[in-house]
């Protein structure tokens, strides 16, 4: 993708060459802007020749920190907000006298007008392991958002970018940032991608990132926040206790659709090895959803807490008693279970310990629901859902094309090679982590909160999120006992929860007012 | 009636054929069909286990004293990575050094017999006070 350079500097022309996006070309309604406004200067492109790969064993011989700066306008709130993209690399581990180790690459905004040195900063990274940060970067708080209206089955075509009324650049700097081995981020020899996959040496390569870009832009005190989604919140909590361990400064971790504890999600595993209580409350929500429900709830927060005391006080144990000692459960147990999920009755009594995949095939007659956004549902022979998830279907090419084009046409941005979405990594992903198998990281979140009790923690879950329950993430957090910096919000929508345009203002503005509390 | 129990439209209730989609924009799974399934998905479906881990034995996810244990062992690592001469204290100097940047800052209210060098105890004591003035 090296012909995006010019647009920019045409501003007012209508380019034709991305014919799948609606961008610089007015047709948005005033929601287009893209950057040649303001009387700004259009910035300057890089055309980076390297060629990145995502392969376990590729290293960079060296790397070199350059970066294309655009100038860019954004109307938000009743004002103007001239802002700054980079996109470029730093060098994780060339802080102080250190050694390079791994090409970071990131994309940051950062508010023209505001003073840097004080102002909030936020790193943003997706999970996987081995997903590129494109996820948070073109669907969350970024500046530009992609057009998807959650749940919806058909993604608006061709795939828009619009300006991004809830984004966050009003309140603090946002850097997206990908791990090694996808995006645009490679090791540097002698290290290959391959030594910094495992769930220690990621956070670590992690916590050089953001200490080389802190130095750099002079962002020592900046109040600094971490915001994770997915694997993302496992490689936080690391992260968290390596960057207060190290004295750096760390005001507040976002947790977005957590996996904190690998250990306790039951989807994650073949069925049958572990309690999927956790998931109870969710499949309510849907059923809810549905309207398969008896009687059908009427307040979505009311009813979710019915749920977690629904499956505290009855589900939770007489499970229990099923798995620990094959005890049956109670005939008017499963007729309740019914009424509450929308689940048939003959699902519940062939498997009461219901996993997600059994929930959301065998609910609703010939179709099957999403994982990452349950009330995306589609006929089993659709094509949406061959990948086993159809609201993962539903947005994966938008975002593709949509990261493409803002890549090429609005940060001016090029390499020498193709993007990497999704890298391998989780083929040969070490997940080990403090002598277990598989990691639990309450215990570094708790270091973290032991050595700076002001820390402050943010959960964001999603109550049709089938692949990291709401109820197993606020179980998983309870074990930190008394948590007085822990706030927890729970919102209708998926895995990417600012997917839904009804939930992605109110997360802004519950994430405004966490950035913003006093330490 | 909250709009996130709203009715279904119809568009929900339509299958979605129209999208042939295709995403080969980078990315990278050579493991077989379900890898490649996999590399159709946002994300990649994470959160999600290889199948080599994915019978992987569980274990007791500590809470209350077990995990105030497990804190204490996770700092107990940090310590006697830090204590190379494995002399039972730290200097500032030294945890700075190894970049245990946390004790350095706080130095002064971990040795508070003022010897310049605090060992393992002293640290929990002071994290165990803080904790209870709280």
């Amino acid at each position: 993708m090296n012909a995006g350079f010019g647009i920019r500097a045409a501003p007012g022309a209508c380019v034709a060459t991305l014919a799948l996006l609606l961008l610089a070309c007015g047709g948005g309604g005033g929601g287009t802007t893209s950057g040649a406004t303001g009387g700004n200067p259009p910035g300057l492109g890089f055309a980076d020749a390297t060629v990145y790969s995502s392969a376990a064993d590729a290293a960079l011989p060296s790397a070199t920190e350059g970066a294309a700066v655009t100038r860019h306008t954004l109307e938000l709130g009743g004002r103007t907000i001239a802002y700054t993209a980079t996109a470029g690399h730093l060098s994780a581990g060339a802080s102080g006298s250190g050694t390079a180790q791994a090409s970071m690459f990131y994309v940051a905004y950062t508010a023209d007008a505001a003073a840097p040195a004080t102002r909030p900063l936020i790193f943003f990274y997706n999970g996987g392991p081995g997903s590129a940060t494109v996820w948070l970067h073109l669907g969350s708080f970024g500046p530009r958002r992609i057009v998807i209206g959650a749940p919806a089955t058909i993604v608006p075509q061709p795939v828009q970018l619009v300006d991004n009324a809830e984004s966050l650049i009003d309140t603090a700097d946002l850097v997206f940032v990908d791990a090694v081995g996808s995006g645009y981020s490679q090791a540097i020899a002698p290290a290959t991608n391959q030594s910094f996959w495992s769930v220690d040496a990621d956070a670590g390569v992690m916590r050089d990132f953001i200490r080389r870009y802190i130095e750099v832009n002079q962002r020592a005190a900046s109040p600094t926040f971490l915001f994770g989604e997915s694997y993302g919140t496992t490689r936080s909590a690391v992260l968290a206790n390596l960057m207060v361990s190290a004295g750096m400064r760390l005001d507040g971790v976002i947790l977005q659709s957590s996996v904190l504890d690998y250990n306790s999600n039951c989807g994650l595993f073949d069925p049958g090895q572990l309690s999927c209580a956790g998931y109870l409350p969710s499949y309510g929500l849907t059923g809810a959803w549905f309207q398969l429900l008896q009687p059908q709830p009427t307040d979505s927060d009311a009813y979710a807490q019915q749920m977690r005391d629904f499956s505290d006080q009855r589900y939770t144990p007489a499970l229990a008693a099923f798995l620990g000692a094959q005890t049956p459960p109670a005939a008017s147990l499963l007729d309740e279970l019914v009424g509450r999920t929308g689940a048939p009755r003959a699902v519940w009594s062939a498997r009461f310990n219901l996993d997600p995949t059994s929930y959301r095939g065998q609910t609703l007659a010939a179709q099957l629901m999403g994982r990452y956004d349950a009330r995306v549902a589609v006929p089993v022979t659709s094509p949406l859902a061959a990948g086993g998830d159809p609201s993962a279907s539903v947005i994966n090419a938008p975002f593709v094309t949509a990261q493409r084009a803002h890549l090429a046409n609005e940060l001016l941005y090029s390499a020498g090679s193709g993007y990497t979405m999704l890298s391998n990594a989780i083929a040969s992903w070490n997940f080990g982590h403090d002598g277990r198998t598989l990691p639990d990281t309450i215990p570094d979140l708790a270091t973290a909160l032991a050595q700076q009790p002001a820390l402050r923690v943010l959960s964001l879950a999603g109550y049709h999120d089938l692949a990291t329950p709401f109820r197993q993430t606020e179980l998983d957090l309870a074990r930190l006992g008394a948590a007085p910096t822990l706030r927890q919000r729970v919102y209708p929508g998926g895995h990417m929860i600012y997917l839904d345009d009804a939930s992605r203002p109110r997360m802004k503005a519950d994430l405004v007012a966490f950035i913003n509390a006093s330490p | 009636m909250r709009s996130s129990l709203s009715t279904l439209s119809t568009a929900r209730r339509l299958a979605a054929l129209a999208l042939g989609l295709t995403a080969s924009f980078g990315v990278q799974a050579q493991a077989g069909a379900a890898d490649a399934a996999r590399a159709k998905l946002a994300q990649g479906g994470d959160p999600v286990l290889p199948a080599s881990v994915r019978k992987a034995p569980l274990h007791a996810s500590p809470s209350g004293a077990a995990l105030d244990a497990a804190v204490e062992a996770k700092l107990r690592a940090a310590f006697d990575a830090a204590d190379t001469t494995r002399s039972g204290t730290l200097s500032r100097d030294q945890a700075q050094r190894v970049g245990w940047g946390w004790v350095a800052a706080e130095f002064e209210r971990i040795d508070t017999r003022r010897s310049g060098r605090v060992s393992f105890d002293d640290i929990m004591r002071y994290l165990r006070s803080r904790a209870a003035s709280r």
